[in-house]
């Protein structure tokens, strides 16, 4: 049988490992907080949940784009590249517009009056019908980006009522940031130097432990 | 002026009312304790109901009765727990 050709197997396992890990710690926080949901439907709660739940979908996800560009496997060129990668990448993109969407509900859901579930479905399927016909992740960012803008514009106008300054914001605000970062690194059209990978892989995992060690010292 | 319950603190007034009575409460001394409207209170108890929170009994002489059940116990065990978590991701 054909061994896997990686063009480079370090960038293959640092992937590997980083994906793993943001998989695991996003499935944790999403685990040990079911009782607290079970007991009381808390809308914010289950946005907060199903945020997680999303981003570790979405970072499997990422990770078999990664996994296409870095290996040929025993894919063929022609079906890897005009079937299989636009459908992950629309499932990419459905679930990080759906976990973007579902951090952004769990903080203004009671200033929003809407049916956010639908609301949420619509915008992700839209955002991954256009990433679709497209082929093209970088639109995908910058819809993202404008996402990203709308909830720093939110959450300003919800904390500068209550004039105080929210370090989860920033929290939050950077979860975000590092995701769009996170997409851009394996877009085709701009290949980014191993080291800031490393780099950018180190702090994304530094935001989810720390949003993991939040929940953990909360929910014994 | 005092601040309008939420929601998680609502639920939790009515369930400690409950287990402070002996877990066995009837509906109308319930709504009285609880400081709520009828209606509001109509739409809590289906609710805790709904959730599976607190269950009806009916005794030998046909008199309602409600109390807690092992999830609504385990509600009044961990709320601390649970608005901690709340006020800290501010959901």
């Amino acid at each position: 049988m054909m061994r896997p050709i990686f063009h480079d197997p370090t960038i293959f396992y640092v992937e590997l490992i980083y994906s793993a890990i943001i998989i695991i710690l996003s499935l944790l926080i999403f685990f040990r907080t079911k009782e607290i949901y079970d007991l009381t439907k808390h809308k914010g709660i289950g946005f907060f949940r199903n945020t997680f739940l999303f981003f570790g979908l979405a970072y499997f996800f990422r990770f078999m784009i990664t996994a296409f560009d870095i290996s040929r496997m025993t894919f063929d060129f022609h079906i890897r590249k005009l079937f299989l990668m636009p459908i992950v990448l629309v499932v990419v993109s459905y679930l990080s517009t759906m976990a973007i969407l579902s951090l952004i509900f769990s903080t203004t859901w009671k200033n929003l009056k809407m049916r956010f579930i639908i609301v949420a479905n619509i915008i992700a399927a839209m955002l991954s019908l256009v990433v679709f016909f497209t082929r093209s992740s970088i639109v995908l960012i910058w819809c993202q980006t404008i996402l990203l803008i709308i909830a720093i514009f939110l959450s300003y106008k919800k904390h500068r009522k209550s004039k105080r300054f929210s370090s989860l914001f920033l929290i939050y605000v950077l979860l975000f940031a590092f995701w769009i970062l996170n997409m851009a690194v394996i877009s085709p059209q701009k290949p980014i130097p191993i080291e800031f990978r490393i780099l950018q892989n180190i702090i994304s995992v530094g935001i989810f432990s720390f949003i993991f060690y939040k929940v953990k010292k909360l929910i014994k | 002026m005092v601040k309008k319950r939420d929601r998680l603190e609502v639920i939790h007034d009515i369930l400690r009312i409950i287990s402070e009575k002996n877990n066995s409460v009837k509906p109308t001394p319930l709504l009285r304790y609880s400081n709520l409207s009828s209606q509001r209170f109509t739409e809590y108890y289906h609710e805790l109901l709904d959730k599976e929170l607190i269950r009806e009994i009916i005794d030998k002489k046909g008199k309602k009765f409600i109390s807690l059940t092992d999830k609504g116990f385990k509600y009044l065990e961990k709320y601390k727990m649970i608005i901690g978590f709340v006020e800290e991701f501010e959901l």
